[in-house]
């Protein structure tokens, strides 16, 4: 500390308060030569920002940006920054920590974001700090060493000041959770109703009640069969309806319909009887289908024929109904 | 007479119903099991706590046993849910915990001050780690907010050190230091 004799000379003074600038000067000098340093250093800015700092309460969590922008080749280390949940300070704590990297033109940006949670009870509005977080960036065996500047925020009371102590009422204790059942109802319904509908699709892809009545087998058959028909002629697709009108046959009997049988089911069904050779010659004609061997189908008894005859064992069929 | 054989259904209808056949079974296994437990809640005198009790019931057996008054045991059940999973209840009990201790602490301190300055202070600091804990998972429960505010506030002073009587330097020290006793080597 410095003291100033009342009692020098004038001359003296004069003396003295050039050796003050000069010493003035000289600690100028020395304090802009790390300020240099700072400004050529790989650091080019560093920003710290948040979203508000006023309005803050107990609990509260606030959180911080922090961006750095160096040279590019510089690597954070994270090790240093503070862990989510450690405390920070008496009354804040870091709730989360995350942080990104950009390089563009030749600089490197760093967003460090911070999450805290106040822990204070204040009785009237008080500014609080958040305390400087120290950085530090490494290239090889460089080390760059910098802080993000302390900031501060008002916190401010919840409870009104003006209550006494002995006049709060506290809050009283929580019930237990709801306990969600929708959830489980939703997840039973679509089940249900997934298991419903395939129950009717199997009804109605085997011809079960409801759909058997509405729609008899020969009907179902011919019109599968004028779709198959439209289709290029090959020796797969006659099989194919070949196969439908056998299935249409042995639901109407409720038995497999061979041949042999044939005598037998135009008994049950006299209606079909003027049919007997049509079907006689499509029984020939499957038996020629499945077991000789042709690459097409024969001309003598082709796939419109098949459904000429399906149709008219429709016909007959309604008929008779 | 040969048995009909009838038309064959596609595989995937067969992946399908069996699907839909779990999601029915599992979904009401659940909502069984969700019904049963509500029906426990529902008389939480006759729940009898183990270790393999639902964190649900302990919950609402530590809530009845505060109802009757019995908080030395609904202390230990809600100290119990801790480390439960379910991050929800688990906050919920901390609050709990923290209105147990809370309660005690604020009377005692409403009835006889500072005379009874070391059991406040150790209801009030449980009550406000209890509370911080509840905040840490749920920064929305204003009620534990609130309740961590109050008892921050009333948080006693701390007690002054008893100023040490001694005033002599360090030198003084050794100085003070006994020597040897007479007669000795």
């Amino acid at each position: 500390m410095m003291i100033v004799n009342p009692i020098i000379s004038a001359g003296n003074r004069r003396h003295f308060t050039q050796q003050v600038y000069l010493w003035s000067l000289f600690a100028l000098c020395l304090a802009w030569i790390p300020a240099k340093a700072e400004t050529s250093a790989p650091i080019h800015s560093l920003e710290t920002s948040s979203p508000r700092d006023f309005g803050i309460v107990m609990g509260d969590t606030i959180s911080s940006e922090i961006r750095v922008r160096m040279d590019v080749g510089y690597q954070l280390e994270t090790a240093n920054l503070p862990k989510p949940g450690s405390a920070v300070s008496d009354y804040l704590e870091v709730r989360e920590l995350n942080w990104s990297q950009q390089t563009q033109d030749n600089e490197t940006t760093y967003r460090i974001n911070l999450v805290y949670q106040v822990f204070k009870g204040v009785r009237e509005p008080e500014t609080l700090n958040v305390p400087a977080i120290p950085l530090r960036f490494k290239q090889d065996d460089k080390l760059v060493e910098t802080e993000a500047p302390a900031w501060s925020f008002t916190l401010s009371p919840i409870i009104s000041p003006k209550l006494l102590d002995e006049a709060v009422i506290l809050r009283s204790d929580l019930p237990l959770p709801a306990i969600n059942k929708s959830g489980h109802w939703q997840w039973l319904g679509i089940s249900l109703s997934g298991l419903i509908g395939l129950a009717f699709y199997a009804a109605w892809h085997l011809g079960l009640p409801p759909f058997n009545r509405r729609t008899p087998p020969f009907v179902r058959t011919a019109s599968a069969l004028k779709k198959l028909n439209k289709q290029p002629a090959s020796l797969i697709n006659y099989r194919q309806g070949i196969k439908l009108l056998h299935d249409a046959l042995n639901e109407t009997a409720g038995y497999s319909l061979f041949a042999k049988h044939l005598p037998k089911f135009l008994e049950e069904y006299p209606q079909l009887h003027h049919l007997k050779p049509d079907l006689e010659q499509f029984f020939a004609a499957s038996n020629q289908a499945f077991f000789a061997t042709a690459t097409t189908e024969p001309a003598d008894y082709s796939l419109t024929r098949l459904e000429k005859l399906c149709r008219e064992l429709a016909h007959t069929w309604h008929k008779k109904q | 007479m040969e048995p009909l054989k009838l038309r064959r259904l596609p595989i995937k209808f067969y992946g399908l119903s069996l699907i839909f056949l779990i999601g029915i079974i599992v979904q009401g296994f659940k909502l069984y099991t969700i019904y049963s437990l509500q029906q426990a809640i529902e008389h939480p005198d006759a729940i009898i706590v183990d270790e393999n009790t639902p964190s649900k019931l302990i919950f609402a057996k530590a809530m009845h046993l505060t109802q009757i008054g019995k908080t030395g045991e609904a202390i230990r059940l809600y100290s119990s849910l801790r480390n439960t999973k379910d991050l929800d209840l688990r906050a919920r009990s901390m609050h709990n915990l923290a209105n147990i201790y809370l309660h005690d602490g604020a009377q005692h301190w409403n009835a006889r001050g500072v005379l009874d300055y070391n059991y406040v202070t150790t209801q009030v600091e449980l009550a406000k780690q209890n509370y911080r804990e509840a905040l840490r998972i749920n920064p929305d429960n204003w009620d534990a907010r609130y309740n961590l505010e109050y008892a921050l506030r009333i948080t006693p002073p701390p007690k002054e050190k008893p100023k040490s009587d001694f005033k002599g330097t360090k030198p003084s020290v050794f100085s003070t230091l006994p020597g040897l006793p007479g007669g000795g080597p």
